[in-house]
């Protein structure tokens, strides 16, 4: 059975989690994530932001798009349900694959926050979007 | 999600692949690609204290397989079973590993020998979940 993919909240999910990011590592926790990385202004400056963020948008877009298989494979329908699977997925998946990065490579556990704590954010909005937004032809 | 049957005993072999995978991937094959793309040197390797650090990968790869059996609880075949974890790597994995090497300044051949390593253990426990029921 395949899933019914609404691709106009596929694209808000990806917004919304760049969004975020806009928030998160600039307003919210910018200073500390420069501090903890080691990245400076003129080091940033020196990379192709294009790229970067069109990349960045890109990738977004393609969790998105995959998010909204699970949540159909989770049977997820609203809010309740799309922030449920968006948990699960940030649990076994993105938070324990940050948090091996952090052991092994021995980096900072408040960077680890930072991070997973977005991922975490980024994870339930895009579930709760996906979930709760359902085309009116779906049910047909 | 509801109640489903989960095989325990897959998921443990699920994580023990991870691990053999891993000791495989970051050692003989790519270990020293590793050391000289990290930065890390022989003797800051053999300075981590590697049974904690083995011991929280272990617990951690339980989650990860425990969560991938319970989306799994659909799938009957192999190839079902490769293709929802080969789907969870690309949604949730290597798009985190990408993001996070683009806002980096480490070489991207690291991106590629992390992600690689991630491929191989989601395809192999996908397969090692859908097999044993």
């Amino acid at each position: 059975m395949k899933p019914v993919i609404n691709y106009i909240a596929v694209v808000v999910s990806a917004v919304a989690k760049f969004a975020l990011g806009a928030i998160w590592y600039g307003v919210l926790f910018g200073q500390k994530w420069m501090e903890l990385t080691g990245m400076t202004e003129a080091k940033a400056a020196e990379a192709n932001m294009g790229v970067t963020y069109g990349g960045a948008f890109v990738s977004y877009a393609l969790q998105a798009y995959i998010m909204a298989h699970f949540v159909h494979y989770a049977n997820a329908q609203d809010v309740k349900g799309g922030a449920q699977t968006g948990f699960w997925l940030w649990l076994g998946f993105t938070f324990v694959l940050l948090v091996q990065g952090t052991l092994f490579e021995q980096r900072s556990w408040t960077l680890l926050f930072i991070n997973a704590g977005y991922e975490l954010v980024s994870l339930l909005l895009m579930g709760i979007i996906l979930a709760s937004w359902k085309k009116k032809t779906a049910t047909a | 999600m509801g109640e489903m049957h989960i095989n325990y005993l897959a998921v443990l072999a699920a994580a023990i692949s991870n691990m053999a995978i891993g000791f495989l991937w970051y050692g003989p094959l790519f270990g020293k690609k590793w050391m000289a793309l990290s930065g890390y040197t022989e003797e800051q390797v053999k300075s981590m204290n590697p049974g904690p650090l083995y011991g929280q990968s272990f617990v951690a790869a339980l989650l990860t397989y425990y969560i991938l059996a319970r989306f799994m609880a659909g799938t009957t075949t192999m190839m079902q079973g490769i293709e929802t974890a080969g789907l969870v790597w690309l949604g949730f994995v290597t798009t985190v590993q990408f993001t996070a090497s683009l806002f980096s300044t480490r070489p991207k051949a690291l991106y590629f020998l992390d992600t690689g390593y991630q491929l191989a253990s989601f395809i192999a426990a996908g397969a090692i979940i859908a097999l044993w029921r």
